[in-house]
């Protein structure tokens, strides 16, 4: 068993309205086959112990898929292994005697509930905006009601992998939703239930998004870098393009 | 009622007019080539341009409200965009996709809107004479010609210009992308063509006061060179 020692420098914030600061720990002995949130869980509790706050984080199903998770490590949203979450990221991508600075998304829409867990109930009111197909429920419809191409069934699925972690925004040097709502708006764009209401739901998404004060996107790219289930920044286009669409129906009538 | 404009739509704005100003930048540089033909080929290329009068004073109209427009609303967005994060990083997410020229763009923006000024103040609205190997002569061909003898003066041309060409970088890629005209498949030849595109820019108007520059030393030289480099002024001249 591998062992290394590495000082946390992590955001400690005790509310909504309390102003943060960072706090140095030093952990030793870490098994580098920790996940990172292991190592968390192994920091709050020597904390625990030493009659101190457990530091707050958001975690769920700690397999990668659930979106739940999530911080800034040394400068780089779900730390430096590319396409995982945070909490598929283990100790051994780290070295002895390194220094992890913690922090969490930083955005005007995601404000700071504690520590480093934040409100991301701004993708839920994008979601709620548009993010939906209007149809009737009932019993499933026949599997081949709805004929689907199988590049189209790959690019809707690609867009729809997104788990809504919120990498992008934090990547982005505008904290930009634009790759979260564009794999969303592309995922139902592309297939033949989401076309119906395309236009109209770009609208209401965009527009929410603005409303919630997430920054424009200037073509950085990060976003797609960070983003843990690699969602191209194609889907991005889609939405522009789908945009120019909703603004000429809108005007024009 | 007010309208508010989405963030898209707004991106778009810039990156129409931004379209056009790169329109203006092609046309001005195909324009100014004429420098290499010697000073008739190049004045007379400006008569044509003056003979123009109010068509001319349109379209000089024109340029600048789509200049105004793509400034106005890039300060908007970039005001809005860092509102968007008030809280700065103690680590900045590392630069692992973004280039120098898209993290500048701001900034070679504002530095080619002090040159588009200067650059009127010099050229345009300037007296136009200007000393042409050592004898004044009459046309802008030589009031540009004058200018560029001045190392200075051409270095900080070429600076404007490679502010020019970095914006270009990046913009020309960004402006397929903000249209909804890449996809993963083309976008990697659109940031290609882009950078290409910037960097021909770059060494095209980069050349002319260097090729001014090389022209005057060539045109000094007679006094004590040989006789033959004189011929070949007097060719020139006539």
């Amino acid at each position: 068993m591998k062992t290394i020692n590495i000082t946390v420098k992590v955001w400690r914030q005790e509310n909504a309205v309390a102003k943060g600061h960072f706090e140095d720990y030093k952990l030793t002995e870490i098994d580098t086959d920790m996940s990172f949130l292991e190592m968390l869980d192994v920091l709050n509790e020597g904390l625990t112990l030493s009659g101190e706050l457990p530091l707050a984080f958001d975690s769920d199903c700690r397999e990668g898929i659930c979106g739940m998770c999530g911080a800034v490590v040394n400068g780089e949203p779900h730390g430096p292994v590319k396409a995982v979450t945070i909490c598929q990221l283990h100790m051994r991508s780290f070295t002895d005697g390194q220094t992890l600075v913690i922090e969490s998304w930083r955005s005007k829409a995601f404000p700071v509930i504690k520590d480093i867990v934040v409100d991301r109930s701004a993708f839920d009111r994008i979601m709620m905006a548009g993010g939906y197909i209007s149809v009737k429920t009932g019993t499933t419809t026949d599997a081949n009601a709805n004929l689907i191409t199988s590049d189209i069934a790959e690019e809707a699925m690609d867009a729809a992998q997104c788990i809504g972690c919120g990498a992008c925004v934090a990547a982005c040097p505008n904290a930009s939703a634009m790759l979260f709502v564009g794999a969303k708006v592309s995922h139902l764009s592309l297939l033949p239930q989401g076309k119906i209401e395309c236009v109209e739901r770009v609208r209401k998404m965009v527009t929410q998004m603005d409303k919630e004060g997430f920054g424009s996107c200037s073509n950085e790219y990060e976003c797609s870098v960070s983003c843990p289930k690699e969602i191209n920044i194609s889907h991005i286009a889609r939405m522009n393009r789908k945009m120019i669409k909703a603004t000429i129906k809108s005007v024009v009538g | 009622m007010k309208i508010k404009i989405p963030s898209i739509i707004k991106k778009q704005i810039i990156a129409l007019t931004g379209f056009l100003l790169s329109g203006f930048v092609a046309a001005h540089l195909l324009g100014n080539i004429m420098i290499f033909f010697g000073p008739d080929a190049y004045n007379s290329y400006a008569k044509k341009l003056m003979s123009l009068g109010p068509i001319l004073y349109l379209m000089e109209a024109g340029l600048i409200i789509i200049f105004l427009i793509h400034m106005g609303f890039t300060i908007t967005l970039v005001i809005e965009n860092r509102k968007a994060r008030p809280i700065a990083y103690k680590k900045t997410p590392s630069t692992k996709k973004r280039s120098i020229a898209t993290r500048i763009m701001p900034y070679t923006g504002t530095l080619i809107f002090a040159f588009v000024v200067l650059h009127l103040l010099d050229f345009k609205y300037n007296n136009h004479y200007g000393m042409v190997a050592g004898k004044l002569q009459e046309g802008l061909y030589a009031r540009v010609y004058e200018s560029f003898t001045d190392p200075l003066h051409s270095l900080l041309y070429i600076i404007a210009i490679c502010a020019v060409s970095f914006h270009l970088t990046h913009a020309i890629q960004s402006m397929f992308q903000t249209f909804g005209l890449s996809s993963a498949k083309s976008h990697p030849y659109l940031v290609k063509i882009s950078i290409t595109i910037g960097v021909l820019i770059a060494l095209i108007f980069g050349s002319l006061p260097i090729f001014v520059m090389v022209k005057e030393k060539a045109a000094q030289k007679p006094k004590v060179s040989f006789y033959d480099t004189s011929k070949e002024v007097m060719h020139n001249e006539t």
